[in-house]
């Protein structure tokens, strides 16, 4: 684990006590609603190095995966993953592809399944903030404690699938520059995923190839 | 001088006695008749086929269980659905409730089901795979296939069955049906905390069921809409669909073929009594139904429009001898009478025919029609006698003008009537080729299902969400020898690997109840290949449904071809006659052949059947103008004077009898309305206009 992960983490354990955060008032949102959008709206793409803990009910230990994560505006988003090597999901527009090791592509259409049946969908959501569009489909609260600022989604609508479906986001950001530390999507009760982010960069050059889903 | 009478007292007598009985009879069978609401029991018996899928249908599903639905994009998600379950348990009507297909239908079940019919090779790999060291490796590698890219459609399947189970029944590089379907249906099942036994206590449940999902569905995101299906939600509403049917269907028959007799006769308070003398008739064939069926089936309920199209036929000849001007004469009318009698014997025989058929389906139509067809001759040729005798009509003036018109007409232009019958001969040539590609006989199963009614949609839905399970893939697996040679897996090391590979019992469970059903089995203590006969016997149905309705085919079709030439040589001892009478069946057939084909109609399995019915029609009308012909010695203004009006209005009302099946909701019985239709067109157009043309000693008017 890097050392500006393990900083972002011991400032979020931190953070984490109730005596030290505080919810934001409704100016403080409107202001970091703001703020957020203005940074996000700059930033036409982001690359950064992740690692990805997911955390399923009755499994006793998460597991934990590291990789890459892409992210061109509008509404492109790719994880590719080097632990386990070869295996990646991709976010295009309203479709989805994943590659497992060993298994075929498996591709989804989120105009039929809706945004909240992928997390990465939700993710790059996050991505693309503009304020109408958060406050329209989530309920969004936030945290801050010192320079950490806690984003709290909700989407309005329950899940709509069975065992699928994101329950909440909740993003650490470093404030004053809203840099993205960590994300952590509860997918439903149990399970979660955890994203940590280190090497954040914006607007570095990626190639547009990156984001087509291959043809069958 | 007072008029004779066409009844005897004797025979007034009886009538006075007949009609009371018939009426409280009727009454109660109508109240008491009891609709058979399933497709199989319109099949053969004694098809191993159809026996396999009556037991399977009882083993997979129970008989009083409601099963909801939630329609597309209105599931609001299993815990939902789970409260909701449990919020349904003691409304009123309802026992238990909950998520799922019930017991019968649990997942393990099925999915033991499905590894108890695989190839024994297969079979051997799914032991393999439960050996304690195989568990622990197959969960290690679970664990490494849930890194990376998070593909929660897999997380769920993998939850579901961690060993993977799924991909040793469905080996790559196949496609795998289960891969994408390991979550279950939004489903709700559905207890009654009574008994069903009657179609009311099934209607009154599936209204409490439908009254307590929609109050406590309220609140819930997106709000659930349900299909119901199920024995109950079924019998419910086919049979309330079947009550529909018969009423539309009777109302639409009696009022245009009223409409079409008073189109032609302007005669109203005859059509009065010739409706009431048709009701009867169909009193009597209900409890004809009632005595000797207790219920009628999906096809029956088409008999009183048929009945009252075919049975017009006597009312018509009785009304047109007494609307006749001038005396009655008792010698003609016994001499119609008997002859009435005798067609309504023969016409019944020809429906008769279907009595042999294999299909318990037609045996019972071809009964209440039957019965029918002779109570329509006995109130026609007494009750309605009586009433017109008493109080005589007057055929209208222009009639018979008309009818020595038409008859001028096609005697003048007879040339371009043979023309005619050649050009039908050359088009069916012409078109040997695609006539020869088109399907006009189709002995699919799935057609004749009511499906756009709720229950249908519902089981649609249900089957869309559930994996598209090739059916083959499990017809001829060695269930026998798989389950002698499973070797029973101990549950709780099973277990134990699970909790030591870091998955707890929600991991463990799925599996765990599905190697405790194949313990069973292997024990004898549970059946698991219900579902797999089940698959096998209904793709064995379409073949053996094809071949026994085939081979009715043709042998009711040769009976009734041998029946007709032995009939045809005693009526005319005349080959020349004989043959005329052939050419107006075959020109029949070629025609329904081109009405098939134009109007893209397939017979079914059953519609089948309506050839031979066909024949006999065809055979009856041009008997009767070849013998009026004969009498009239070629004069066909005479002849039509006689015949054409009587003959054009029973074909009408006969059309007419056929058509209202069409507005049922059953597409059995829909199909057989529509091919009777067509042909009798046919039999009308070559029976009644080709043939006299062709008729050689034809006078010139």
């Amino acid at each position: 684990m890097t050392l500006p992960v393990l900083f972002c983490a011991a400032l979020i354990a931190m953070g984490s006590g109730p005596h030290l955060t505080q919810a934001a008032s409704a100016s403080d949102v409107a202001e970091f609603d703001k703020g957020f959008a203005a940074v996000q709206e700059a930033t036409h793409t982001f690359r950064a190095d992740i690692t990805q803990t997911l955390h399923l009910e009755g499994l006793d230990r998460p597991i934990t995966s590291v990789g890459t994560l892409c992210y061109a505006s509008p509404d492109k988003l790719l994880i590719r993953f080097s632990q386990p090597a070869g295996e990646w999901m991709l976010v295009n527009g309203s479709q989805v592809a994943i590659q497992k090791q060993g298994k075929p592509l498996e591709r989804r259409d989120l105009s039929v399944e809706g945004r909240s049946a992928s997390h990465a969908a939700s993710l790059l959501d996050f991505f693309h903030a503009d304020p109408a569009r958060w406050h329209h489909d989530f309920d969004v609260s936030m945290t801050r404690n010192g320079g950490l600022l806690y984003v709290h989604l909700k989407p309005w609508m329950t899940p709509t699938a069975t065992a699928q479906g994101v329950q909440e986001i909740v993003t650490t950001l470093q404030l004053p520059g809203y840099d993205i530390l960590e994300m952590n999507v509860t997918i439903n009760a149990g399970n979660s995923v955890d994203y940590q982010f280190t090497h954040g960069a914006r607007n570095v050059a990626l190639d547009p190839a990156l984001f087509t889903i291959p043809t069958p | 001088m007072a008029e004779p009478r066409p009844e005897s007292r004797l025979g007034r007598l009886v009538t006075l006695l007949v009609i009371p009985a018939v009426l409280v009879l009727g009454a109660w069978s109508l109240a008491t008749l009891r609709f058979q609401t399933e497709l199989l029991p319109l099949f053969p018996q004694n098809l191993d086929s159809v026996q396999t899928l009556k037991k399977a249908q009882v083993s997979i599903m129970s008989e009083s269980q409601i099963i909801a639905v939630a329609k597309p994009g209105t599931n609001p998600g299993w815990p939902a659905l789970a409260k909701l379950a449990e919020k349904l348990r003691g409304q009123p009507g309802i026992a238990g409730a909950q998520v799922g297909l019930g017991a019968k239908g649990s997942p393990a079940e099925w999915l033991a089901g499905m590894i108890a019919a695989l190839p024994a090779p297969r079979f051997a790999e799914i032991q393999k795979a439960l050996a304690p060291a195989a568990v622990a490796d197959r969960l290690h590698d679970t664990l490494d296939d849930m890194s990376g890219a998070v593909d929660e459609n897999g997380m769920a399947r993998l939850h579901f069955d961690p060993l993977r189970l799924n991909e040793i029944i469905f080996p790559r590089p196949g496609a795998n049906p289960l891969a994408d379907s390991l979550t279950l249906p939004p489903v709700l099942t559905i207890e009654p905390d009574h008994p069903l036994k009657t179609f009311g206590a099934d209607q009154q449940f599936v209204a409490q069921v439908r009254a307590a999902l929609a109050a406590q569905s309220a609140g819930l995101s997106p709000r659930p809409e349900f299909l119901l299906t199920g024995e109950p939600a079924i019998t419910a509403d086919i049979s309330k669909h079947m009550k529909r049917d018969i009423v539309v269907m009777l109302a639409f028959t009696i009022a245009l073929t009223s409409l079409a007799f008073w189109f032609t006769y302007r005669s109203l308070m005859p059509l009065l009594w010739i409706v009431v003398a048709q009701i009867l008739a169909v009193l009597c064939a209900a409890v004809a139904a009632r005595m000797v069926f207790t219920q009628v089936n999906v096809l029956s309920i088409g008999f009183s429009s048929i009945l009252i199209g075919v049975g017009m036929d006597y009312c018509i000849l009785v009304y047109h001898f007494f609307a006749q001007p001038g005396e009655l004469n008792l010698h003609e009318w016994r001499g119609l009478r008997r002859a009435i009698w005798l067609s309504s014997v023969t016409t019944a025989a020809t429906f008769g025919i279907l009595y042999f058929s294999s299909f318990p389906g037609l045996r019972q139509l071809a009964v209440l029609v039957g019965v029918g067809l002779i109570a329509t001759a006995f109130f026609a040729t007494t009750f309605l006698a009586r009433l017109l005798a008493r109080r005589r009509p007057h055929a209208p003036r222009w009639l018979l003008p008309v009818s020595d018109r038409c008859a001028r007409f096609l005697s003048r232009h007879r040339l371009a009537f043979r023309i005619g019958a050649g050009a039908i001969v050359l088009a069916v040539v012409a078109l040997a080729r695609p006539l020869s590609h088109f399907a006009f006989y189709d002995p699919s199963v799935e057609q004749l299902e009511p499906s756009s009614l709720e229950p249908y949609q519902a089981e649609k839905l249900l089957e869309s969400q559930a994996p598209q399970i090739p059916a083959e893939d499990f017809v001829g697996g060695d269930a026998d020898a798989n389950r002698q040679a499973w070797q029973p897996v101990d549950v709780a090391t099973m277990r134990a690997e699970f909790t030591q590979a870091g998955f707890d019992a929600s991991w463990s469970t799925p599996t765990a109840q599905v190697v405790d059903v194949l313990n069973r089995w292997h024990a004898d203590a549970i059946d698991l290949t219900g579902q797999a006969r089940a698959s096998a016997a209904w793709v064995q149905l379409r073949a053996d449904l094809n071949r026994t309705a085939v081979r009715d085919f043709q042998r009711l079709s040769l009976f009734m071809l041998a029946i007709v030439l032995v009939l045809c040589f005693v009526a005319h001892r005349s080959a020349r006659l004989v043959a005329l009478n052939f050419i107006a069946l075959t020109l029949s057939l070629l025609i329904l052949a081109l009405l098939l084909y134009a109007s893209d109609t397939s017979m079914t399995l059953l519609s089948l059947l309506c050839i031979p019915l066909m024949i006999g029609l065809v055979i009856d009308y041009s008997l009767h103008i070849l013998l009026a012909l004969e009498h009239a010695q070629g004069d066909l203004v005479d002849a039509a004077r006689h015949l054409a009006v009587p003959v054009l209005l029973t074909g009408t009302a006969s059309l007419i009898g056929f058509t209202a099946p069409m507005l049922s909701s059953q597409p059995a019985l829909q199909n057989f309305g529509n091919v009777m239709d067509l042909g009798t067109i046919a039999a009308v157009t070559s029976g009644l206009i080709l043939l006299p043309a062709l008729y050689g000693r034809l006078k010139k008017p």
